[in-house]
């Protein structure tokens, strides 16, 4: 028996693609940016609406067949569950906040690597979750662009 | 810079096994700790000196044999670089000052999460790019026990008066 609907991992996703958009949006309006800083946030906010509308076409091309008969069901639940529980952005006010609140570049920045962090642990849980093949590279995709955020927020980071 | 060897990886999973088990030894010694986390905290302690084991074993294995990695290794090995710098325990004495300077119980929990997670990140990272069935067998398996570990420790947090 299957515990999610291929529409509700889907729907996390694109919650969490959504909550960054607004977290790097929110810090674009920030007044102590410098323009690298500022020419980041916007790639990565852009990127983050790209995912988004990836996730959304998923949602139309795969249905409950692709998920991974294999995988015992009781297990994902635990894992979905807790992945999207224990992500920074678990609740819709918080990306905001925590974008607006943070005290300098350093801590923003701090933030950016943590979502992008409990954003990937979240992806390779559910590319677990997935069988057919095309659907698993386009979540492939998502987590190697997701990788190079952290990457490219690192840099930053390292700068400060 | 160098890429990372096979070797080198399963070094840096020891050290943070190593990690684990010298922050949850760490945090046992606060006074007033409440029953519930000492019980879990010793727990997560053991199973880390499993973990280590574990890996230390399948060091010596890999030692005897040739290991697939994949084909875009390069940009692999610096990226698994970035998680491991970035792992809360990556800087000397993290794992102590982390168990010892948390403000309250709270913390202390809050801290071991974070360290879970960044334990995850880095072994699902491997786990993608390993081939050897073996080998992932056993990653999965370390994977699914450092997933009931955030669990418990997020348990605690929501049940709990910490």
């Amino acid at each position: 028996m299957i515990f999610f609907s291929k529409n509700e991992i889907i729907e996390m996703a694109v919650k969490i693609e959504k909550h960054g958009f607004a977290f790097y949006d929110r810090a674009l309006q920030r007044s102590d940016l410098n323009n690298d800083a500022k020419k980041l946030l916007q790639t990565l906010r852009d990127e983050e609406k790209v995912h988004e509308q990836i996730f959304l076409n998923l949602r139309e091309k795969i249905d409950n067949f692709d998920l991974n008969s294999d995988i015992d069901w009781d297990e994902a639940k635990l894992y979905i569950q807790s992945m999207v529980d224990i992500h920074l952005f678990s609740q819709p006010e918080k990306a905001i906040q925590l974008a607006a609140k943070a005290r300098d570049m350093k801590d923003l920045v701090s933030n950016a690597i943590q979502f992008e962090k409990d954003t990937l642990l979240f992806f390779y849980f559910i590319k677990k979750f997935v069988a057919k093949e095309k659907s698993k590279k386009a979540i492939e995709n998502i987590i190697d662009e997701e990788v190079s955020h952290v990457v490219k927020l690192k840099k930053i980071q390292d700068t400060l | 810079m160098e890429n990372f060897s096979i070797n080198e990886i399963i070094e840096l999973a020891i050290q943070i096994e190593k990690k684990g088990y010298t922050f949850y030894n760490k945090a046992l010694e606060r006074k007033n700790l409440s029953s519930n986390s000492a019980e879990l905290l010793k727990k997560l302690r053991d199973d880390e000196i499993v973990h280590e084991q574990t890996f230390k074993r399948m060091r010596t294995k890999l030692n005897r044999e040739e290991i697939t990695l994949s084909g875009d290794w390069q940009e692999v090995s610096s990226y698994l670089r970035t998680i491991s710098d970035s792992h809360i325990f990556s800087k000397t004495d993290a794992a102590i000052k982390l168990a010892t300077s948390a403000y309250d119980e709270k913390e202390l929990i809050e801290n071991a999460i974070q360290f879970e997670k960044d334990t995850l990140l880095f072994f699902n990272s491997i786990y993608e790019k390993i081939e050897d069935q073996a080998v992932r067998k056993i990653l999965k398996k370390i994977i699914e026990e450092e997933v009931l570990h955030v669990k418990k420790l997020k348990n605690l947090l929501t049940i709990s008066d910490v």
